[in-house]
């Protein structure tokens, strides 16, 4: 190791005051996913990266598949409510369980991508934060978003 | 009649062994005789953090850190107390300012690399534990650190380290935790029981590896047998499942609603299953003991 390098490795990596939260389990993750689905996921997913300090990595990730999700809740709502000719797949119980899966490979792959720091949580002992709060919030905003793209694709129907 | 120094020996051979007691009363002695030696705040330190106490063993570090701004030791049980309470950047600043000062120390390296390990720097903690390993190989927190950093990774040669640590000394302590924490992350969770079982008779105190012996033994009862798959793939493998069964349903109902009713049935018992007996094993587990 070049002197170089050595001084480049005893540079501070942290911050006085900065306190390091751990980050939310992967069942508080799944449970979100199957009953929040994909933005509730997102948002979840976002505060870890947060937490992590990868968001910035992490934000055009989440932004492609917010964007996918919200493409896909237009398509279907345009569809459902044009005409009576709708195909079978355009049924909301196909929606929820479609965006269950898309949330689930989300969180896989974010899961993945920050392996390294659950497994460290794993052998370092320390506990996930509650969950709770953050879950339920995360789902409320996503019953709500969902709503809201819902009633504005009908609204520019009618 | 001994010497104040001698008696600072006998003080830090009495807290290596656990006699805390017999230590505060004949460091008290030795500290009368000669109050300004940094060593009597030092030892008063040591005593202090394994008593729990972690403010008295600050303000002793920081007063014998006063006196003597080189000393190795005291710079070393200052870092320990930050990084107990989890005071990261402080206890950072101060391996740094070790290291700077004792630049071939592997120790120092190895904790810094523990330190960067706890914070979630996976990457530097890999550069430390290999400048640690450079600078003495045979160093046992170096290698501790080595392997920690290759399971977290995933490296595949950990494991081979793994074994030459145990086939060297089968009897340290440290290795034996190590072995028990790569089995776990294998998931051989039968071997991991067994390696866990002989470091709980060596110290039945412990609470974590208790509680971490009864999840295991939950792994291994016959009782857990069908939900081993979820064990093995954990949420992955739950995730799975539900596909499957939603698509298997769905396709189950297009050919005999029957066939379907009693597929949905059998996922709903599944589920309820792997809800309803780990609370309950857990606790039988728990009453029966771990250690046969």
């Amino acid at each position: 190791m070049t002197n170089d390098d050595l001084e480049q490795l005893l540079q501070p990596s942290l911050k006085e005051g900065q306190r390091l939260v751990p980050l939310y389990s992967i069942r508080a993750g799944f449970f979100t996913a199957f009953f929040g689905g994909v933005f509730a996921t997102l948002i979840l997913n976002g505060l870890n990266s947060w937490r992590l300090g990868r968001f910035g990595r992490d934000v055009w990730f989440y932004l492609g598949a917010g964007v996918l999700w919200t493409a896909v809740l237009l398509w279907f709502s345009n569809t459902l409510f044009q005409g009576s000719q709708a195909p079978w797949i355009v049924n909301p119980r196909v929606l929820r369980n479609a965006g269950r899966v898309l949330a689930l490979i989300i969180l896989g792959r974010t899961y993945l991508s920050q392996r390294d720091a659950y497994k460290v949580q794993d052998f370092v002992g320390d506990d996930p934060p509650n969950p709770w709060p953050a879950a339920l919030g995360a789902i409320a905003i996503s019953i709500g978003l969902t709503g809201l793209i819902v009633a504005l694709a009908t609204r520019s129907l009618g | 009649m001994s010497t104040t120094a001698e008696s600072f020996d006998s003080v830090a051979r009495l807290i290596e062994i656990g006699r805390l007691g017999d230590a505060k009363r004949l460091l008290g002695q030795a500290i009368a005789h000669e109050p300004e030696n940094p060593r009597g705040e030092l030892l008063a330190g040591h005593i202090a953090l394994l008593e729990g106490n972690t403010a008295a063993a600050e303000t002793y570090a920081s007063a014998a850190l006063a006196r003597d701004p080189h000393n190795l030791a005291t710079g070393e049980l200052l870092y320990e107390i930050l990084a107990q309470q989890k005071r990261w950047a402080e206890a950072e600043r101060i391996v740094i300012e070790l290291i700077r000062a004792h630049p071939t120390d592997a120790d120092l390296f190895a904790s810094y690399c523990h330190l960067m390990l706890c914070t979630l720097h996976v990457d530097k903690a890999s550069e430390l534990s290999k400048e640690a390993l450079r600078l003495d190989p045979q160093n046992d927190r170096a290698r501790l650190m080595g392997v920690l950093v290759g399971l977290v990774r995933g490296d595949a040669s950990t494991q081979y380290q793994v074994e030459k640590l145990v086939s060297e000394d089968p009897e340290s302590r440290w290795v034996v935790t190590l072995l028990f924490t790569s089995l776990v992350d294998q998931k051989r969770f039968e071997e991991a029981l067994r390696v866990g079982q002989q470091l709980l008779r060596a110290n039945p105190n412990n609470t974590a590896l208790t509680e971490a012996l009864v999840e295991l033994r939950m792994q291994t009862h016959w009782i857990a047998a069908p939900a081993r798959p979820l064990a093995r793939w954990g949420w992955f493998g739950a995730a799975a499942l539900w596909v499957l069964a939603l698509v298997t349903i769905r396709l189950a109902s297009a050919l005999q609603s029957t066939v379907a009713l009693w597929l949905a049935g059998a996922y709903l018992a599944y589920c309820l299953y792997t809800w309803i007996y780990p609370p309950l094993l857990r606790r039988w587990i728990r009453h029966r003991g771990i250690v046969p």
